[in-house]
């Protein structure tokens, strides 16, 4: 164990200080402007004394905040002092803290992935945060060096991983049984012509990569990139206007075509009733709720296009590497992101096809990694991942054909998956009818609770006194009950659509290192894993699935936040034992 | 009648894996482990009939004309004699029936539930810590159960003589540590 010399210690960049506070400041000023706004009404409204009292406390408030400030940068200047890290032989250590001293240890061959993001200011000034995730324990936190300038950040993810890979090397005795045992033979030749693809926001980041921010320097990774490619401009494109919102949009379009044509046959239900006031009310409510349907639309649409803009903006720049070991992703046009893993903590390679994505033949691709909640050092920096849910998002929108090239490219690691794949019990479309389209589905519930509705509201109509009143507001409710059985018609018919994809579409896979589960339905999710990465595995069967000899399938791997079940439901019963078996250590 | 045929197709050995993996494991749970699920199980039944009784109790106390209190305190109370004779008569003998555990050279075998029937398997090689823990009412039985963590979850075999438990535990450690692999 060698002692921290002051020769190794590295400081964050000096932008930690006024950087830093310049948030806290400008969140202050506004806070003090909305507090200060009655005394300026005062002073602009009221007469001479109220002016001078009006003066007074601006003064005051100025006061106050130009005191604030200066303590903030203060206290700012302290913690920079004693913000610093050295690496040891065998450790990363983070110092930080004024009064409460806290020092983070890291051993390198617990870190998990190290990445890199910045806001819009933080790299208009070339700087950036890096945290380093490890798997540790259940709070999972990620260890965050702040106001890192770009060459540092660079230097210090080259570093770690370096340090990281020296300290396995040399311990390699423990780990010669592992499957990742050749990580250098990536293929190179075929590399070089698919990175060529770019699209017309790559021109952005051209320009980042030149002019790199104020204080970025420049850092030259001596480690040769073996495989790399960007998004094409259809790609791109495509990957922006087909995110989730899209779908919303189209989902709230269809219930609207439903709704005008439920209020069409509303209309033609009360012109039978042949009572004109409910005509005239029919006539009123459907031209409403065509209104009111137009903004719905008109308003989704403008979600969806700032969505598709927000989100093309947010692949800008995309860039996925394979460097050696590791695999660096980075994408971002303003607020830049940079996600590092080595190979060997990759959890999973998941391929997921929305339904959109389905039709048009496309996929998304990313790798399950053990994810970290961010905790920082930096208040201004808290702020929730929003990739945190789907590990590192490889390629956002890939042809499906062009998966096991992206893939062999990427993580040849994972070319040898198992192709003979074992479906679903011949008894699981029956079970996951009843079990998708009765007890959990939505259509079918929709139906009974209207009809229970219906007839409790025509109970108590009835029992009232017979009015005219009464007669249209029944009218009303059952033509929303039309509606809502429509409604439950149509989500029934789309169970069983989506049941019987998934019946026929779900299978499971294994061979000697890996295992495979898709799920299917509208939606699919492929989900390759080493047989390695299972932490453990279960099948469990109710008495239902017993009497059809079947059984659901559970593996659970550490991908995630606190883990992530793949599961799968209805196969055959000795086929689920078999896995089982597998998932037994073998003796060598 | 297993003919020469039967042995070399690989349905056969499948089949003979599979016969083989039905086969429950081996250890049982201490018997005195159905005791401290009834003492668990009433603890928490007590509890939970007092804060559902107490309102009703208290509200046909302050006003005795109240018609509909008694009534739903004795729903009340045939609920809860209900839900402690299946908690306490009939689910411990049969949760203990089905509650099996076997440590094997590589891999803890686990089988349990009664309605949902589980088959665990957790390999050593991922085990990530093991412990032994004791609640009062196990001590009181000298009762302990072990704990076996992985990086996604962790499983417990409760109700283990406390010797027992400790060897176990051990010896889990032991294996864990031999087939040592990172995450």
């Amino acid at each position: 164990m060698t002692r921290p010399t002051t020769e190794n210690r590295y400081k964050v960049h000096s932008s930690y200080i006024w950087l830093g506070s310049l948030g806290a400041a400008v969140a202050l000023l506004v806070a003090l402007v909305i507090s200060s706004g009655g005394s300026l009404v005062s002073l602009i409204a009221g007469g001479p004394e109220d002016a001078l009292v009006g003066i007074i406390s601006l003064g005051s408030v100025g006061l106050f905040m130009v005191l604030t400030c200066i303590a903030l940068v203060v206290v700012r200047v302290f913690s920079y002092k004693h913000l610093y890290f050295t690496m040891t032989e065998d450790e990363f250590n983070l110092f930080s803290g004024i009064l409460n001293k806290k020092r983070v240890h890291i051993p390198y061959a617990r870190i998990q992935s190290v990445d890199q993001t910045s806001t819009l200011l933080q790299r208009i000034f070339g700087v950036c945060t890096v945290s380093i995730d490890t798997a540790g324990g259940a709070s999972n936190k990620a260890v965050q060096i702040p106001y890192l300038t770009k060459q540092q950040a660079e230097w210090l993810r080259a570093e770690l991983f370096d340090r990281k890979l020296h300290q396995e090397q040399a311990s390699a005795a423990t780990i010669a049984g592992a499957a990742y045992a050749s990580t250098s033979t990536a293929p190179s030749s075929a590399a070089q012509d698919s990175a060529q693809s770019g699209n017309v926001l790559d021109v952005g980041k051209q320009v980042w990569d030149e002019v790199g921010g104020v204080f970025a320097g420049s850092y030259q990774d001596s480690t040769a990139v073996s495989y790399e490619y960007g998004l094409t401009n259809k790609e791109l494109l495509l990957a922006g206007i087909s995110n989730n919102t899209v779908f919303a949009a189209i989902l709230v379009a269809i219930v609207g075509v439903i709704a005008e044509v439920g209020s069409f046959f509303v209309d033609e239900n009360e012109v039978y009733d042949g009572i004109s006031s409910a005509i005239s009310t029919g006539a009123i409510i459907s031209e409403g709720t065509g209104v009111i349907i137009a903004i719905l639309l008109g308003a989704m649409l403008v979600i969806w296009v700032l969505g598709a803009i927000g989100s093309c903006i947010n692949y800008g720049g995309f860039r996925a590497r394979r460097r050696g070991p590791r695999i660096e992703v980075e994408h971002g046009l303003l607020q830049h992101t940079l996600q590092g893993v080595n190979i060997d903590r990759v959890q999973a390679v998941v391929i997921k096809q929305t339904f959109i994505r389905r039709l048009l033949g496309y996929c998304q691709l990313s790798l399950a990694r053990i994810d970290a909640r961010g905790d920082s050092a930096d208040a201004s920096q808290q702020q929730q991942n929003p990739q945190a849910q789907t590990g590192i998002i490889i390629h956002p929108f890939l042809k499906v054909s062009r998966v096991n090239e992206v893939l062999s490219g990427l993580v040849p690691e994972y070319e040898d998956v198992p192709q003979e794949v074992t479906p679903l019990s011949p008894k699981a479309l029956r079970r996951g009818l009843i079990r998708r389209c009765i007890w959990q589905g939505g259509g079918f519930w929709c139906a009974i609770s209207t009809a229970l509705m219906q007839i409790l509201i025509h109970i108590v109509g009835q029992a009232s006194i017979h009015q005219e009143d009464t007669i249209v507001l029944l009218g009303i409710i059952d033509a929303v009950c039309l509606f809502l059985y429509l409604l439950a018609i149509v989500l029934f018919i789309l169970d069983i659509i989506g049941t019987v994809l998934w019946a026929r579409g779900s299978s499971f896979a294994y061979n000697e290192r890996f295992m495979q589960v898709t799920n299917s339905g509208f939606a699919r999710e492929t989900m390759n894993f080493p047989r390695q990465k299972i932490q453990f595995g279960t099948v469990i069967e109710n008495p239902l699935q017993r009497m059809a000899k079947t059984a659901t399938i559970q593996a659970r791997t550490a991908a995630g936040i606190g883990g992530t079940s793949i599961t799968l439901i209805d196969v055959t019963h000795d086929a689920a034992y078999r896995w089982l078996a597998w998932v037994e250590p073998r003796h060598r | 009648m297993v003919t020469m045929s039967d042995r070399i197709s690989p349905s056969y050995w499948s089949r003979v894996w599979i016969e083989a993996m039905r086969e429950l494991p081996e250890n049982k749970l201490s018997p005195k482990i159905k005791n401290v699920w009834r003492i668990n199980d009433a603890i928490w039944i007590v509890i939970g009939f007092i804060v559902c009784f107490a309102p009703f109790a208290i509200v046909s106390a302050v006003d005795p004309e109240e018609t509909w209190a008694p009534v739903v305190m004795a729903i009340v109370a045939i609920v809860f004699a209900a839900l402690a004779v299946i908690c306490i008569a009939v689910l411990p003998p049969i949760r203990y029936v089905r509650w099996r555990y076997q440590l094997s050279d590589g891999f803890l075998d686990i089988a349990k539930g009664i309605i949902w029937k589980k088959r665990i398997v957790v390999p050593f090689i991922r085990v990530q810590n093991t412990d032994s823990r004791q609640g009062p009412i196990m001590r009181a039985f000298g009762l302990a159960s072990v704990t076996v963590a992985t990086a996604a979850g962790e499983h417990e075999i409760p109700g283990l003589a406390m010797g027992e438990a400790e060897i176990l535990r051990d010896k889990a450690a032991e294996l864990a540590r031999i087939a040592r692999e990172d995450v």
